[in-house]
């Protein structure tokens, strides 16, 4: 018997079937979040916009900035066409400044490539990378990616100069799946033709969510005549609307975000795809991708800390004093 | 059996055997072109019709223009001007203007000092104008300032020109002093806004042209100064405000308007781009709610083409005959290549120009006394006080637009026709005529010589006019060279040669350039001339010997050439001639398109009527081809069909128009080319 469970699973191996899916199986430990908007320009304000309310929102919702990767194409706050500088709307009633003195980039203008976005998803960086601009994600993380610009059929513009391949994205979470970069994964795509920039996934526990299927554009939901351009795209217009009411105790379920979107809301059709994962969308709750999971385990004991490392905290004493450690 | 030809009749030299041998196996390309060169006539004469077929049914295949370039978000904000602080200030400013101005330099110098005041960069240019068309009393300035974006990088600007003229000598002098009120009102009020807006990114130079110099020439003198042209310019008190990028020239006539103009035609036919248009047209006619129109009407309103003898409404008709109409008249502005408004004077420096004529038409100028059809568009704004808000509302959404952009307009196209106001036509389709006449000549070409090497086939002519066939093709092949290279540079040098010539000052290169291309296209002309006449000298008879042995080598005795080789000689010729005007023509397709196809619709037919006068009615026909394309009858016909209202009313005023007013550039295309290729057909036609 164990003679034959050892060819299976070398046969397992050498035909590379997919492994059972260890990963959902782990528990989830983290949350991660990877927002990208991969547009320049002052015309394309709008995709800013998406991108800083995702963020808010992530936010809002308990993931830490140090859990959060901010790719921002250009920096329209400080533009000298805007209006407001230092500000970034979403809503021509200028109610939220999504932008103000918390935000914080970690890939800014020209660093937002498609070769910074492949790494940072693969976590190959150069050793020089700070720890702020990796994706320390593990197999206990939900990780959340957000994307926002101009797409077309299967790819994705970055900057109005090079494309990502819907190919590639794919390697990629091929890649993080091989490395264990995460447990779940939900993409959500704000584009022109969103939903063939998904089309090549084959690794297991991946949701994704797309604005529009092929051949349709997505369309920006209202103008502002103050800042004078589009400030909010339809899609993320309606999915905020709907978050409004989400907070970090909230039991909403997928399901329940995915019955709000409409033909003649979005003017596009609202397309998501659930085969590669696992769990009901009934049973996943919305919190689980753009929240955060922390485990707080109060304790009576004191943290054991080295002598020196006791002696350092105190403030009377400076580390030439400290004798040196045994 | 070896051995040069001995006969005429003999054809048995190998090359020819083996020809024949070879004609059963002819490749299918080689069977189609002598296909086409046996049936040549018919097809050049179906392709010029289809060409002018084509050309016809392009008014109802026009699209609908539309914003090409993203980034320009049109109309996108709301102006600000209306409610803003300063509208009071530019109103008081323009009646101190009425005031305090009375005409002269005066009013440029107090122009100057109050956009100091307001805080603008301010130069003030002082022309020196020379040459005997120049009142030497006269002193002309143009004034500038500048306001700076206050966060902006200060690398690129975006202009506003206001020509005005202040004459206090001439008659309309009241009107012109009321006009440049408001011309000046627009401005200080634009600018002041400017100056409170968070929102601008690029600087913004506004330019005051003094209009008795000449709108255009003044409007070139001070580009020259501020892209620092003449070394003395750099470093002086001009000051600049980076790259400029888009330009609007708004040129007021008259204190009121009830329509507005948009000039678009530069020199030699070029254009603003599209979106350039689109932006001035569809904002002014939101803001506004005026008729828009193009340059197709005259001072008071009436047509200038001749879709008046339909009863078209020129631009403004949607219907088959106004768009064709619109369609001719613009490219016959084209054309002839003078420009229609200042902005022709950014196009060289790569800046994206455009002018807007506020006029008063009167009530019956555009079909009818405020008809039904006018709708909401039936305004006049009857007061300057409202034209200034109106103009200036509708420059701030433009220069919004203009901020928008990255640079430039990276996008939208350059090279287009348009039909009517809201419809153009790309290049890809209105090519397409032009390459059939084109094509269609260069068929007739082809016949000739495929006449003149079958009629050629006799030997033995004098040395004196027989050519071989190397010497023949180079020549040829030279002359054509030397007329594309010539063409190009004396075109695209004329609209400096023009100014050149227009103030007396001829530069070194231009002139140098200018007279050889002149030189080499008419050297062109005279060569094929001398091949002509050449060709006419034939040897006397002289008594032939019987051939003998040692004449085996080619025997050069003289014979009297036949009839075939007469006519041969002469399609010889022509062909080198008809293939020059094709090649000189496509060059030109390349500076001028509209001065290409124009000259083309009546070369064309030229080249396939004229035959080779064989008998006494093909002499007759030949005659009455070269009568009726004449230039003399072409030229008053083109200016009559395509823009009547240059059209002069005596003889002087014909030689003025053919020899002073044209842009060099056309008046060099009428007698370097076309003249010269009709005196070759006569050449050709008329005589044996």
């Amino acid at each position: 018997m164990p003679g034959i469970a050892r060819w299976l699973g070398v046969l397992m191996l050498l035909l590379g079937a997919p492994r059972p899916s260890l990963c959902a199986s782990m528990s989830h430990t983290s949350n991660w979040a990877v927002l990208v908007d991969a547009s320049r320009y002052w015309f394309n304000y709008r995709h800013a916009a998406n991108t800083l309310s995702m963020y808010r929102t992530v936010r809002r919702l308990g993931v830490p900035d140090s859990n959060i990767i901010l790719m921002l194409g250009d920096d329209l706050a400080c533009d000298a066409r805007n209006g407001h500088p230092g500000r970034v709307f979403n809503n021509a009633d200028h109610s939220v400044d999504l932008y103000g003195d918390s935000v914080e980039v970690d890939y800014r203008g020209y660093e937002v490539t498609v070769e910074n976005f492949m790494r940072v998803l693969t976590g190959r960086h150069d050793p020089a990378v700070p720890r702020s601009k990796r994706l320390l994600s593990d197999q206990g993380s939900n990780v959340l990616v957000y994307i926002t610009g101009h797409g077309g059929n299967e790819f994705l513009k970055f900057q109005d100069n090079e494309e990502l391949m819907a190919q590639d994205l794919a390697d990629a979470v091929a890649q993080m799946h091989e490395k264990g970069r995460y447990r779940e994964m939900l993409f959500i795509a704000d584009t022109c033709q969103a939903s063939t920039l998904f089309s090549r996934f084959d690794s297991p526990n991946i949701l994704t969510m797309a604005s529009s299927k092929k051949d349709e554009s997505s369309y920006s939901h209202h103008n502002d005549r103050d800042v004078g351009v589009s400030v909010i795209d339809r899609f993320t217009y309606h999915t905020l609307e709907f978050l409004e009411q989400v907070d970090m105790r909230s039991s909403v379920t997928l399901q329940n975000l995915f019955g709000i979107y409409r033909q003649d809301l979005l003017r596009s059709t609202f397309t998501y795809q659930s085969a590669l994962f696992s769990r009901p969308l009934n049973r996943v709750k919305v919190t689980e991708f753009l929240g955060s999971v922390t485990v707080t385990e109060p304790t009576q004991e004191v943290y054991p800390l080295s002598n020196k490392e006791r002696l350092l905290s105190s403030p009377r004493l400076t580390s030439a004093q400290v004798p040196p450690q045994n | 059996m070896a051995g040069g030809p001995s006969g005429p009749d003999r054809r048995q030299d190998p090359r020819q055997r083996d020809r024949g041998g070879a004609a059963r196996r002819k490749k299918p390309v080689v069977l189609l072109i002598e296909m086409c060169l046996r049936h040549g006539w018919w097809l050049a004469w179906a392709l010029y019709g289809l060409g002018a077929a084509w050309f016809l049914a392009l008014p109802m295949v026009a699209r609908g223009v539309f914003f090409d370039e993203n980034a320009l978000l049109p109309d996108s904000a709301a102006s600000g001007f209306r409610h803003s602080p300063v509208l009071a200030t530019a109103q008081g400013l323009r009646s101190r203007f009425l005031k305090e101005t009375g005409g002269g330099a005066s009013g440029q110098a107090w122009l100057a000092s109050e956009m100091r005041a307001l805080g603008l960069d301010t130069s003030v240019q002082v022309l020196d104008m020379v040459g005997p068309m120049v009142n030497a009393s006269l002193q002309c300035s143009n004034v500038h300032g500048i306001l700076r974006a206050p966060r902006g990088d200060g690398k690129e600007g975006m202009a506003l020109v206001t020509p005005i003229t202040l004459n206090s000598e001439h008659p309309g002098a009241q009107e012109n002093h009321e006009a440049a009120a408001l011309a000046v009102g627009i401005g200080y009020g634009l600018l002041a806004h400017f100056a409170t807006v968070p929102w601008l990114a690029k600087d913004v130079v506004w330019v005051v042209t003094d209009g008795r110099c000449g709108s255009i020439h003044s409007m070139e003198e001070w580009l020259d100064a501020y892209q620092a042209k003449a070394a003395s310019a750099i470093g002086s008190e001009f000051k600049r405000a980076g790259t400029l990028q888009q330009a609007v020239v708004v040129e007021v006539t008259q204190p009121t308007f009830d329509a507005v103009e948009i000039a678009l035609e530069g020199y030699n036919g070029q254009l603003p781009k599209l979106d350039m248009y689109w932006l001035v047209k569809s904002l002014s006619s939101r803001v506004l709610g005026v008729p828009m129109l193009l340059s197709d009407r005259q001072a008071d309103g009436r047509l200038v083409g001749m879709g008046r003898l339909f009863g078209s409404k020129g631009s403004r008709d949607h219907g088959y005959a106004g768009r064709l109409e619109a369609m001719l008249s613009f490219v016959g502005r084209l054309a002839l290549g003078t420009p229609t408004g200042p902005h022709a004077a950014f196009k060289p420096w790569a800046v994206d120009a455009i002018t807007m004529k506020p006029k008063l038409l009167g009530p019956g100028a555009l079909g009818g006394p405020k008809s039904s059809r006018l709708g909401s568009k039936g305004r006049v704004v009857t007061d300057a006080g409202a034209a200034m808000v109106g103009l200036a509302e509708t420059l701030e959404l433009i220069f919004r637009s203009c901020n928008n952009l990255q640079e430039k307009l990276h996008h939208s196209y350059f090279m287009y026709l348009l039909v009517s106001t809201d419809r153009f036509l790309t290049i890809d389709l209105y090519m397409a005529p032009v390459a059939l006449f084109v094509l269609a000549m260069f068929l007739r070409a082809g016949c000739l010589k495929a006449q003149a090497a079958s009629g050629a086939q006799a030997p033995n002519w004098g040395s004196a006019f027989s050519l071989s066939s190397q010497v023949y093709c180079g020549s040829a092949a030279l002359s054509l060279a030397l007329a594309c290279a010539a063409t190009p540079p004396s075109l695209t040098l004329s609209s400096s040669i023009g100014r050149s010539l227009s103030s007396g000052a001829w530069g070194g290169g231009d002139r140098a350039l200018a007279v050889l291309s002149a030189a080499v296209l008419i050297g062109v002309g005279c060569f094929e001339t001398w091949l002509r006449v050449k060709s006419w000298r034939r040897p006397e008879v002289r008594p032939r010997a019987p051939p003998s042995a040692a004449d085996v080598g080619g025997g050069e005795a003289a014979t009297p050439p036949t009839h075939g080789a007469i006519i041969g000689a002469a399609a010889a010729t022509q062909a080198v001639a008809i293939c020059t005007a094709a090649a000189v023509s496509s060059a030109i397709v390349c500076v001028n398109w509209a001065l290409a196809f124009v000259v083309l619709v009546a070369l064309t037919p030229l080249t396939l009527i004229i035959n080779p006068p064989t008998g006494r009615l093909q002499r007759a026909v030949n005659f009455m081809a070269i009568l009726l394309l004449s230039p003399f009858a072409m030229f008053p016909l083109a200016t009559a069909l395509l823009t009547p209202g240059t059209a002069p009313s005596d003889a002087q005023g014909w030689a003025a128009l053919a020899f002073s007013e044209l842009p060099l550039a056309t008046r060099m295309f009428w007698t370097c080319t076309y003249c010269p290729l009709w005196l070759l057909s006569i050449l050709c036609g008329l005589r044996t």
